[in-house]
């Protein structure tokens, strides 16, 4: 889990991924960050995000981010 | 074609396109649709409402507005009233939205934007709420005219308030400076329409498209969007935002609506190529796909071509001070995996310059700033005289007569073909999801904050990476946070690093080169 806060700060340093549960809903994160952290991820965990998992439930909040990366 | 190429302003195209098709659909947001009818009806009852709010000096009307079939009614609502419009999104930062209200200084605030507090950007000038020019067009002034039918009304508010002339401005697009501070170009209603209709011709547009837009209603790339409805009789759904973060969402919004053009910038169909959003979910109807604003990777163009195959593609390339109308490349064959694209050939209206340092032409086959002459030039940058003269002079080129170009700051060469290939910048500037930044005005935002000693933004377009270096006791967090709340979300680099002083070259400038290897160093 530290592993993707410390993707996801790099990202956007000023957003709190240990609190917040709506980055899409609240429209925090982008299209841009959303294919930033997709590829960082993708990378770093080497798990292959399809467009079949981009939907906004999963990219709410780092757990739901976690849970994708660990349905792999 | 409906219309003919004498049309004198974008009003006087709408009252023809929609006496021809009253009853059909011209806007589709989010909250619910507009007949070509309603519409012109509707437009020019807020312009003759508005009018009495308009002064003669020529100044304009500065528009907060989001992306809804508010924003096409205002504009035309601005034209109607015999002015133009200076439109601001209202989802950027509010102290982004103060400083371009601003720059336009104009006397006259309109808050078409659901949701946007008016208190919050303290405009000292008039604000005129939309619900309020609603209520004042709906009562007795407003609807004064109307009673003898549509052809009656319409004399009348054109006779009453000048109906705009093809030189008069349309409207002031702001863009990134090198300055450090957004400047504005002044459109004009002739340039947009040539331009249009030139275009609509070439892409084969007619009254059964339908475009899904994807740009900001402030963006110059909106003027397709919106006026290509006016033009050729074109409905345009304005496709949500959040769309856009999820494209399977996006794909499915395409079907439903049954969109047949896309006019994108081609970062946002790299996104769709990148997550094989084809695999998920196909198009049904769309059948014309034009891209602009920055180079699309061939790669990601043959994904497209392979699951469009009987589809239209055009790169297109034109910058805001040239109405975004320069040249444009039909695609007409499948494109291999390493192949540049060329930014095509001229349109119509429009002449190219490849010029050396010396405002010389360059020799056959080389590689030189390209000029851009005719009728698609911006009146010029507003407010601000000596930069117009800078970067609109007066030419004699090659045997021509004297005209006015726009020096663009983009490199190209003229392949044996006959089409023009680009060469990037001979500047800082860069495109970012399509949109001009120069990379002195986020230097210059970051170095606002305190705790900022200086700042170096550098990009490294493979990975499309914008990394902002830094000296001082600032945190990589406060300046992310500080750039948010003044920058728009584009414009807002991915990596900050601190750094304990700027690398240097011997004369005492950034060494910008060392900078950007050392962001690819540490990004992989």
């Amino acid at each position: 889990m530290s592993d993707l806060i410390d993707i996801l700060e790099r990202i956007r340093p000023d957003v709190d991924f240990t609190a917040e549960q709506a980055l899409i809903d609240d429209g925090i994160l982008s299209s841009f960050d959303i294919i930033n952290i997709v590829t960082d991820i993708n990378l770093a965990f080497s798990v292959d995000i399809s467009v079949a998992d981009l939907t906004p439930d999963n990219f709410n909040s780092a757990e739901s981010m976690m849970a994708l990366i660990e349905s792999f | 074609m409906l219309t003919d190429m004498k049309s004198g302003s974008l009003t006087s195209c709408l009252e023809r396109t929609a006496a021809a098709m009253p009853g059909k659909v011209m806007f589709i947001d989010e909250y619910g649709s507009i007949t070509f009818g309603d519409f012109v009806e509707k437009a020019r009852r807020l312009g003759r409402a508005l009018r009495k709010y308009i002064d003669e000096g020529g100044d304009g009307v500065a528009v907060i507005v989001d992306k809804s079939i508010r924003a096409p009614l205002v504009y035309a609502a601005v034209m109607y009233a015999g002015s133009f419009y200076l439109p601001i999104d209202s989802t950027l930062p509010t102290a982004r939205k103060k400083q371009l209200i601003g720059i336009a200084s104009t006397p006259l605030l309109l808050v078409a934007a659901r949701g946007q507090d008016a208190d919050e950007l303290g405009f000292t000038g008039m604000t005129l709420a939309y619900d309020d020019l609603e209520a004042l067009a709906s009562g007795p002034a407003g609807n004064a005219d109307d009673g003898d039918g549509r052809d009656a009304a319409s004399q009348a508010a054109l006779s009453d308030t000048g109906a705009p002339e093809g030189g008069d401005p349309l409207c002031v697009i702001f863009t990134s400076g090198s300055t450090g501070t957004p400047k504005g170009v002044t459109l004009s209603h002739s340039a947009v329409l040539r331009y249009l209709e030139d275009f609509a011709r070439i892409v084969g547009l007619g009254p059964e498209d339908r475009l899904a837009g994807q740009s900001p209603p402030d963006y110059v790339a909106a003027l397709r969007d919106l006026y290509f409805p006016f033009i050729c009789g074109a409905s345009t759904c304005l496709a949500p935002k959040r769309l856009f973060s999820f494209p399977t969402g996006l794909f499915e919004y395409l079907n439903e609506h049954r969109a047949t053009a896309l006019f994108w910038v081609a970062p946002v169909l790299s996104y769709c190529a990148e997550f094989k959003v084809f695999d998920a979910v196909g198009l049904d109807t769309v059948n014309k796909v034009v891209f602009t604003g920055s180079v699309l990777p061939s790669a990601h163009l043959r994904y497209w071509q392979n699951h469009l195959p009987g589809a239209m593609f055009m790169n297109h390339y034109g910058p805001t001070e040239a109405t975004a109308t320069v040249s444009y490349y039909i695609v007409s064959h499948a494109v291999a995996e390493s192949e540049d694209l060329p930014i095509g050939v001229p349109l119509p209206a429009v002449g190219v310059e490849l010029l050396g340092e010396d405002a010389l032409p360059v020799a056959e086959g080389e590689i030189g700033e390209i000029y851009v002459r005719g009728g698609g030039l911006a009146i010029g940058y507003w407010r601000d005289a000596d930069l117009t003269a800078r970067s609109f002079p007066v030419l004699t080129v090659g045997g021509r007569a004297a005209e006015r170009y726009f020096r663009t700051g983009d490199m190209g060469r003229l392949l044996p073909d006959g089409n023009l290939a680009f060469h990037g910048r001979k500047d800082l500037l860069i495109k970012l999801m399509g949109h001009r930044v120069e990379l002195a005005e986020i230097e210059r935002a970051a170095a606002r904050l305190d705790g900022v000693t200086e700042a170096i933004c550098v990009y490294d377009p493979e990975r499309t990476l914008l990394t902002l270096f830094y000296t001082g006791p600032a945190t990589d967090g406060n300046l992310a946070k500080y750039l948010r709340m003044n920058l728009p979300d584009f414009m807002i680099p991915r990596r900050f690093h601190g750094l304990g002083e700027i690398p240097r070259l011997p004369g005492g400038k950034p060494d910008r080169r060392h900078l950007r290897d050392l962001a690819i160093d540490l990004a992989s």
